[in-house]
């Protein structure tokens, strides 16, 4: 497998490509995004007005993809094909990184959503064997992100404590999905400054920011279908000064509104990552503002 | 590899079983029946979405309680296997070949219904692309006419195309009706119906890359036992010359470079 096509550079506000989107984004000349993500199940081996849309995307716009289908803590093997053509994909639109959920999405068969995994050593040993497996398999270092969960199956720690484990037993990347910190941190009554605060910085590829759904009081629904809240906001601000100036995506899946209404959520979020920036936190970022990802293993 | 299961694989299909059927199945400690069925409702209103945008007509055109049915028997007892959430669609088709509860209720063109609808989204789909060298202007006698590679070729029992609300018909036709599918210059969905002897000529096309527009012609004549074969020959040339402009042929490829590259 190529290499260079993983050296590109991503930084600032990015903006996950949607087929709802792709009409006005096609137009679009000032205040574009600083990079793309794709959901490479959504996008894949088809033809047409899809692959040209694509392929004019990926053109012009630093890529990530943000996998939903690799069932990374499933019970059944891990799905070789599937794996090799994520692989071909990934050489042929120059994919910056990848990215996956830590959490499970079917049985024998695909459910297409996550399921939580509970939080016990069994599953961390299970689930990061399966995450080497992978980065084998890719030849390259992938990204899980937090997930929100609306229950917790019984197991035998924090989800801090989970997801720190993952990531040195399986030496991959976190994608920090602070909404999902905010999501979780109501559903499961914990302070999400604090959880932030204990994440590996060397470990965060890039960042996810999203709107949720309010269902009840203590049950928010990450629907990825409304504008970012203030709270979220401030945790978002709160990361950069913690962690320090971090790629950023902004991810919205339904609802959409006129793209402009996003972009000026992008200029929030640059806004937070200059402000972040001028903190000590950012330290061991190498000179300039960007991040080198997901860096193969050789 | 071990068949042994796990007691985390034993946690996780539970899991899975009791959000495909919270009536049926218990979930797993710690998680509760409320927080359960907000899992199921978000799963299965995934699928529903999904499967509704895929067959539009079909759940315009049966009853909402016989829907609701096929969609969570399908979501309950189908094990999807493609990781593509696009294509999901597609296995609603398998599942409607097995026996099931709701079957009595069914319109008879139900499962012809279905294949039609996924049909047109498919052919938007298909990643195919022309394996041979071809000239769009070529003559389509004397070459190999080269088709879209997103045609799809089918015939129904009912006339599944001019199915709706007002229009269901309860009886098979006397003939089949003939239809293609395919995917136009523009990446639009197109379809037409066709004659039966429109429909040979285009599938001995599709099954025989090495003939020539006037041997294709000349092959249906014969099996067809044409009284008059140049009536047979000037209505097929100038339907050729049709589909090339409706994008259903993309040309033609002469033989001297069709080298071993024909593997579509
Ligand atoms: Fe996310």
């Amino acid at each position: 497998m190529s290499m260079d096509t993983h050296s590109r550079e991503l930084s600032g506000a990015g903006l996950g490509l949607r087929r709802g989107l792709v009409a006005e984004w096609r137009g679009l000349t000032k205040d574009t995004p600083d990079f793309i993500e794709v959901t490479p199940e959504n996008w894949m081996d088809l033809g047409g007005r899809f692959a040209k849309d694509l392929r004019y995307f990926t053109d012009r716009y630093p890529t990530v993809c943000h996998g939903l289908s690799l069932n990374l803590g499933g019970p059944v093997p891990l799905d070789a094909e599937f794996i090799k053509r994520l692989g071909h994909f990934f050489d042929e639109h120059g994919i910056v990184c990848f990215s996956e959920h830590l959490s499970y999405c079917g049985d024998n068969g695909h459910l297409y959503d996550l399921i939580p995994l509970p939080f016990t050593d069994e599953a961390i040993s299970h689930t990061s064997e399966r995450i080497r497996q992978v980065q084998d398999m890719l030849g390259r270092r992938i990204a899980v992100e937090n997930v929100s969960y609306y229950a917790e199956p019984q197991g035998q720690m924090a989800e801090l404590e989970f997801l720190n484990a993952i990531l040195s037993e399986a030496d991959c990347e976190l994608l920090l999905d602070v909404n999902n910190v905010y999501v979780n941190s109501v559903n499961h009554g914990y302070d999400p400054e604090q959880f932030i605060a204990a994440l590996p910085s060397d470990r965060i590829a890039y960042l996810h920011v999203a709107g949720h759904l309010r269902e009840e009081p203590d049950l928010i629904i990450d629907t990825h279908g409304d504008r970012v809240i203030d709270p979220v906001w401030a945790l978002l601000a709160y990361t950069y000064t913690r962690h320090g100036n971090r790629p950023t995506l902004l991810e919205r899946d339904f609802n959409l509104p006129p793209l402009n209404e996003l972009l000026s959520e992008l200029a929030i979020i640059r806004t937070h990552q200059t402000a972040g920036g001028h903190n000590e936190h950012k330290s061991y970022i190498a000179a300039g503002s960007a991040v080198r990802l997901c860096q193969c293993h050789s | 590899m071990s068949t042994k299961v796990t007691s985390l694989q034993a946690a996780q299909y539970a899991f899975a079983n009791a959000i495909r059927d919270p009536g049926n199945h218990l979930p797993p400690a710690g998680v509760s029946a409320q927080r359960l069925a907000v899992y199921h409702e978000l799963f299965f209103n995934n699928f529903r979405n999904s499967l509704e945008s895929a067959y539009p007509v079909l759940h315009d055109v049966v009853e909402p309680s016989l829907w609701e049915e096929l969609v969570s028997g399908f979501f309950r007892e189908h094990r999807c296997h493609t990781p593509e959430f696009p294509r999901m669609p597609r296995e609603f088709l398998d599942w409607l070949t097995l026996p099931r509860d709701t079957q009595e209720q069914e319109p008879a063109f139900l499962p012809q219904l279905a294949l039609w609808e996924w049909t047109e989204l498919e052919v938007l789909l298909d990643p195919a692309i022309p394996m041979r060298p071809l000239r769009i202007d070529a003559d389509l006698l004397d070459s190999q006419p080269v088709l879209v590679p997103s045609l799809r070729l089918h015939r129904f029992d009912y006339p599944v195309h001019r199915i709706a609300p007002g229009y269901l018909p309860d009886a098979a036709l006397s003939e089949p009706v003939h239809l293609a599918a395919y995917r136009n210059a523009q990446d639009e969905a197109a379809f037409l119906e066709l004659s039966p002897v429109s429909a040979a000529l285009l599938q001995n096309i599709q099954e025989n890359h090495d003939m020539t527009g006037a041997e294709h012609i000349d092959q249906l004549a014969s099996l067809m036992g044409h009284p008059r074969p140049e009536q047979l020959f000037t209505f097929a040339a100038a339907f050729l010359d049709e589909l090339r402009d409706k994008g259903v042929l993309l040309g033609g490829c002469t033989s001297t470079d069709n080298g071993d590259r024909n593997h579509v």
